[in-house]
């Protein structure tokens, strides 16, 4: 797939490709640099506009005098480095709120998952009357804002319909919220997977003796699978994003996802605890980061195989 | 008298347990299970929560102290105190998807007169309001009208932020200014020299709950400017206010920094501490950071020592303040209205409130007058001058009443877009008169 | 099924029969269509669907929030005419929502190609850039949105003090940088960069997967042909990715026309509504001014142009498919 044109010279490959790339990764992880110096200074060298703000100096100072002298000091290193981290880990309830996102996040993009595959397996595959009408229902569930419903929907989560039982405060009640934006994109992007998948598969299988349902669980899941992966991973990254839901839904802050407690804990009167919440910024990426960095190829993969079709 | 007052309280805390033992009983002897569950019935009682939603206080020692209050009084009451602090400006969401689903915090802090706007789904706490009232005399006239609706209370007056100008003595002196303005027109002339020198005068007006309001309504009012008259007419196209709208275009030219029309309630704040601007109009906190973190100035002294509290200016109608205050609501759909009746009486109870105050370092003031002579003043004397002024401040929509839409008019910010539609350049005076008058008359339905 | 069986043979049998009817319903596509599309029926339906028409009904009301239903009156368009006529924000609102999505849109189209081609040639440490560069779009973004508004602060944005020591170090005497948030167009300009920031990662991925779809003969043919790069751009490259792109435009303006966490946190539609956005006005009226009714009408006036932007989409693809 890596084409490289012949005859390239060194410098035409410097300014059409290193440097243009470089500028992008620079452009989109120096915010995240400024977090993390952000969250290595002191709250006295944040608000000083005299000291060079690229650099927490309190804190490489104590590196460096520390890797000078041979000398480890555990103790110097978290006050002048990593103090907002401790005290965002330790005294707020930072690590209890990343546990609610990932516990949100995962479970409702298995639901949207499960709804997804079914709805877009149906979509691609069966030529049931009105499904095309269906899709585009389904389609078009995107353009409510959740900014409209959020109001009414606290209407049905705290008096939940038949069950007579209130979701608020719970991560149900985020986990039967999400899927409702998350069901579009991923029976969309399914559907195209599934179209690329030959039929004539299938069909063998069914020949062969397995039901409807057995192929479809058998052979085409499985090779399905980048596509659904492609499909988790973006469920995933939005439902660990949403805000207002999460705001309004939950109100007891160890039931808080990491949005809206870094927010509405670490944001106070009018004083704003910048090493804190740059730390809070920080650390509730890195796990979505991680799962990204390790699934990243398989997501442009199933991505590739939706467009196929 | 007052310990007689409190013996009576503690009895009906005790017949209040009983009462809801009971309650706990007959509702579970009613329900299937009735006997299986009436046999635990004291657990049950005591799982009996009470949820209090507050904004997460400035100051934290403030915070620290009412977690501390709630569950010293949960443990008293058998009940189960849960406090939720959040960001001020995320409050009024979570009142209204509350209100509005009939679910939620038992206990709603208001700021200004918010809670007004769903005046007909809070419980009517007259009877605690007038109970504090004759035991420690009368609110402060604006905290008692910003909680009242149509000759009731909708919410108990609790606390007020005052806002007064922070000076940086220092730098006004090296402009040549001696004594802090007078009026509005001396504060541009004198403000125009600390421009000059790098340090004007910082003022948001942006979009945020709290500083832009400080400014705005006193600034207006100062000049005679209403947005509506007793009688509850929309006159904000009057002379005064073109007035006040013309002067505010040069002073904010002339001596304004120019990055307040994006400055949130922090900005300005962070904007003295680190010595850009000369004055500002704020609560204590610009003070109180300075004092608990340390903070230096640019010779290496604290700079505390440096800040001196001076009052709003006089405009031809005279001298005005706006101090928000924060009152305590309990929505109708709560389960437990007697129970938070009973903790909001017992909150505003002397030896508490003094303690909350107190360990709050003055950032805020009490809606009831009497605290003007607590001792804490004496603790905090550099803050003084926020009592001294204290009782100078207007309810929301003065002139009219503070009504559910004057509570509109500050929550969408019109009077406050008024001043930045000039501050940005967005409109000449007379546009923005215009344009505000149709946004009030929209929103008061004239 | 003999009648001389015993009555529990014949349960067993007829329970069977059941069964097995019930397994030849499923092979039928119009009953296992419907069955399959139950469970996301099911939650858009209760979650979605039903407050929908709440939310329609409201707009078409007076209500406000803790307004008892029985005072509750049906005011028919009331709401939509006051904010075209009357109201003045609205118009600002529909300008800044344009604005804002126009040039997102196109700025991450244009990026995200472009970063797209360059991520396509990778080889060295591929995982570790594509991982990089798609950070901006995983990360939440209201913690971004704090980490740009001390980005953007006026006394103490990097950008700021960068500029200022440039210009000292060039000798062209001081400058104090743009005061991002608080002039009407640059606080524009500053959310909406902070949308391409966020967006055009999701852009560039989607259309790297677009670009390994293409088929390497048609470029080599192409090359053949003695077409240029840029000619094999225009004609390889862009056509062969025009699937996923109608698809990527579709998905990212309606989120970027109904955004609401960046200006929510950066601006809160300041100064002077100058960056409000449907979202955020909507919100500002329903949720903090309390005008339930008004806010929805706000809200539901994206719903024809976002509706405009999905009928293109099926059209367009109904097109493809013929």
């Amino acid at each position: 797939m890596v084409r490289r044109a012949v005859g390239e010279t060194f410098a035409k490959r410097l300014l059409v490709y290193h440097l243009p790339l470089f500028f992008f990764v620079l452009f989109a992880l120096f915010p995240f640099y400024w977090m993390l110096v952000t969250s290595l200074k002191s709250t006295r060298e944040t608000y000083n506009r005299q000291v060079n703000p690229y650099i927490p100096v309190a804190c490489a100072t104590t590196v460096v005098a520390q890797v000078h002298s041979l000398h480890f000091n555990g103790a110097a290193i978290m006050d002048n480095c990593f103090y907002h981290w401790r005290t965002l880990l330790r005294d707020t309830l930072f690590v209890r709120w990343l546990e609610n996102t990932l516990f949100v996040a995962i479970v409702s993009t298995f639901i949207s998952l499960f709804a997804g595959i079914t709805a877009a397996y149906a979509l691609a595959r069966l030529n049931f009357r009105g499904a095309d009408t269906l899709g585009v229902l389904i389609f078009i569930t995107y353009l409510v804002p959740p900014t409209l419903l959020f109001i009414p929907l606290s209407d049905v989560i705290g008096n939940l319909p038949v069950l007579h039982r209130s979701l608020l405060n719970s991560p149900w009640a985020l986990i039967v919220t999400y899927p409702t934006f998350l069901i579009p994109f991923c029976t969309w992007l399914l559907t195209g997977y599934f179209r690329t998948i030959p039929k004539e598969l299938e069909e063998a299988a069914m020949i062969d003796g397995a039901t409807r349902i057995q192929a479809m669980i058998r052979i085409v899941l499985p090779l399905a699978l980048p596509g659904v992966l492609s499909a988790g991973m973006f469920a995933f990254t939005l439902s660990a994003n949403e805000f207002l839901y999460a705001l309004i839904f939950i109100y007891d802050a160890s039931n808080k996802t990491v949005p809206v407690g870094v927010v509405s804990e670490l944001i106070k009167g009018d004083v704003f605890y910048w090493g804190e919440l740059m730390s809070g910024a920080l650390l509730g990426s890195v796990p979505v980061a991680l799962i990204y960095s390790f699934f990243v190829e398989h997501y442009v993969a199933g991505m590739t195989g939706a467009v196929k079709g | 008298m007052a310990k007689k007052a409190s013996s009576k309280r503690e009895i009906t805390r005790r017949d209040f347990v009983k009462m809801t033992g009971i309650a706990g009983m007959a509702a579970a002897a009613t329900g299937i299970e009735g006997i299986l569950v009436s046999r635990q019935a004291p657990v049950y009682a005591q799982e009996r929560s009470l949820h209090f939603l507050l904004w997460k206080n400035f100051s934290p020692p403030a915070d620290v102290e009412i977690l501390r209050q709630g569950e010293e009084w949960g443990k008293q009451s058998k009940v189960k105190v849960k406090i939720e602090q959040i960001n001020a400006n995320d409050i009024p969401a979570r009142a209204a998807a509350a209100i509005e689903s009939k679910q939620g915090p038992d206990i709603i802090q208001f700021f200004h007169n918010w809670q007004n706007q769903y005046g007909n789904s809070l419980v009517d706490v007259t009877d605690i309001c007038t109970g504090l009232e004759s035991k420690y005399g009368g609110y402060i006239d604006y905290c008692k009208a910003d909680a009242m609706l149509g000759g009731r209370f909708t919410a108990v007056p609790h606390t007020v932020v005052p806002n007064i100008y922070v000076v940086r003595a220092s730098y006004m002196k090296a402009a040549g200014t001696t004594n802090w303005p007078k009026t509005w027109d001396e504060l541009r002339r004198e403000g125009k020299k600390w421009k000059a020198k790098g340090h004007p005068i910082g003022q948001t007006v942006g979009h945020t709950f709290g500083d832009a309001v400080d400014f705005t309504y006193p600034y207006l009012w100062s000049f005679g400017a209403a947005e509506r008259d007793e009688k509850g007419k929309v006159v904000i196209a009057s002379k005064e206010t073109l007035e006040a709208l013309k002067f505010f275009k040069v002073l904010w030219d002339d001596a304004m920094d120019p990055a307040g029309a994006g400055w949130d309630d922090s900005s300005n704040n962070r904007s003295f501490l680190s010595g850009a601007i000369t004055a500002t109009n704020n609560a204590p906190s610009i003070y109180l950071t300075a004092s608990n973190q340390v903070i230096l100035d640019e010779k290496g002294a604290p700079l505390v020592n440096d800040i001196l509290h001076v009052p709003n200016p006089a405009g031809p109608a005279g001298v005005f303040h706006y101090h928000y205050s924060q009152q305590l609501a309990i929505p109708k759909y709560s389960n437990n209205v007697e129970a938070a009746k009973e903790f909001i009486g017992w909150l505003m109870e002397k030896d508490q409130f003094t303690k909350y105050l107190r360990r709050g370092q003055a950032y805020q003031a009490a809606a009831l007058k009497v605290y003007m002579q607590d001792a804490m003043w004496d603790m905090f004397p550099a803050l003084k001058p926020y009592r001294d002024h204290l009782l100078e401040g207007q309810h929301v929509g003065w002139r009219g009443s503070a009504d559910a839409n004057a509570a509109r008019v500050v929550q969408n910010y019109v009077l406050i877009d008024m001043l930045a539609n000039l501050a940005t350049g967005k409109m000449t005076p007379e546009e923005s008169l215009k344009w505000g008058e149709g946004q009030l008359k929209s929103i008061y339905g004239a | 099924m003999s009648k001389e069986s015993h009555p529990d043979q014949l349960t067993v049998v007829s329970s069977n029969g059941r069964r097995k009817a019930a397994l030849a319903l499923l092979e039928r596509p119009n009953v296992l269509g419907y069955l399959l599309m139950m469970p996301a029926a099911f939650i858009i339906l209760f979650f979605v669907a039903y407050p929908f028409g709440w939310g329609v009904w409201m707009s078409l009301t007076n209500k406000q929030i803790g307004m008892p239903w029985s005072q509750v009156k049906f005011t028919g368009l009331k709401n939509y005419v006051d904010l075209v006529t009357k109201d003045g924000i609205f118009w600002t609102t529909v300008r800044n929502s344009f604005v804002y999505t126009g040039i997102a849109t196109v700025i991450k189209w244009a990026l995200g190609i472009w970063l797209a081609l360059l991520l396509n040639r990778m080889v060295r440490f591929q995982r570790i850039v594509r991982a990089a560069v798609l950070l901006p779009w995983i990360v939440p973004t209201v913690l971004s949105a704090i980490a740009f508004l001390w980005i953007f602060d006026p006394d103490f944005s990097v950008i700021n003090w960068t500029l200022r020591h440039f210009y000292g170090w060039m000798g062209w005497g001081h400058v104090r940088g743009p005061l991002w948030l608080a002039d009407p167009t640059l606080a524009l300009a500053s959310v909406t960069f902070v949308n391409i920031w966020r967006g055009t990662p999701f852009y560039a991925i989607s259309f790297l997967a677009g670009l390994q779809t293409i088929n390497p003969e048609l470029y080599e043919a192409a090359a053949i042909d003695g077409a240029s790069g840029w000619q094999r751009f225009w004609h390889v490259t862009l056509p062969g990715i025009r699937p996923i792109t109608v698809v990527v435009l579709v998905f990212s303006i309606i989120v970027t026309f109904s955004d609401f966490q960046i200006v929510y946190v950066l601006t809160r539609g300041g100064p002077a509504n100058s960056t409000h956005l449907f979202a955020t006005y909507a919100y500002q009226v329903a949720m903090v001014g309390s005008r339930l009714g008004l806010g929805a009408a706000v809200s539901l006036f994206m719903f024809p142009v976002l509706a405009l932007v999905i009928v293109f989409q099926l059209v367009y693809l109904r097109r493809e498919q013929a």
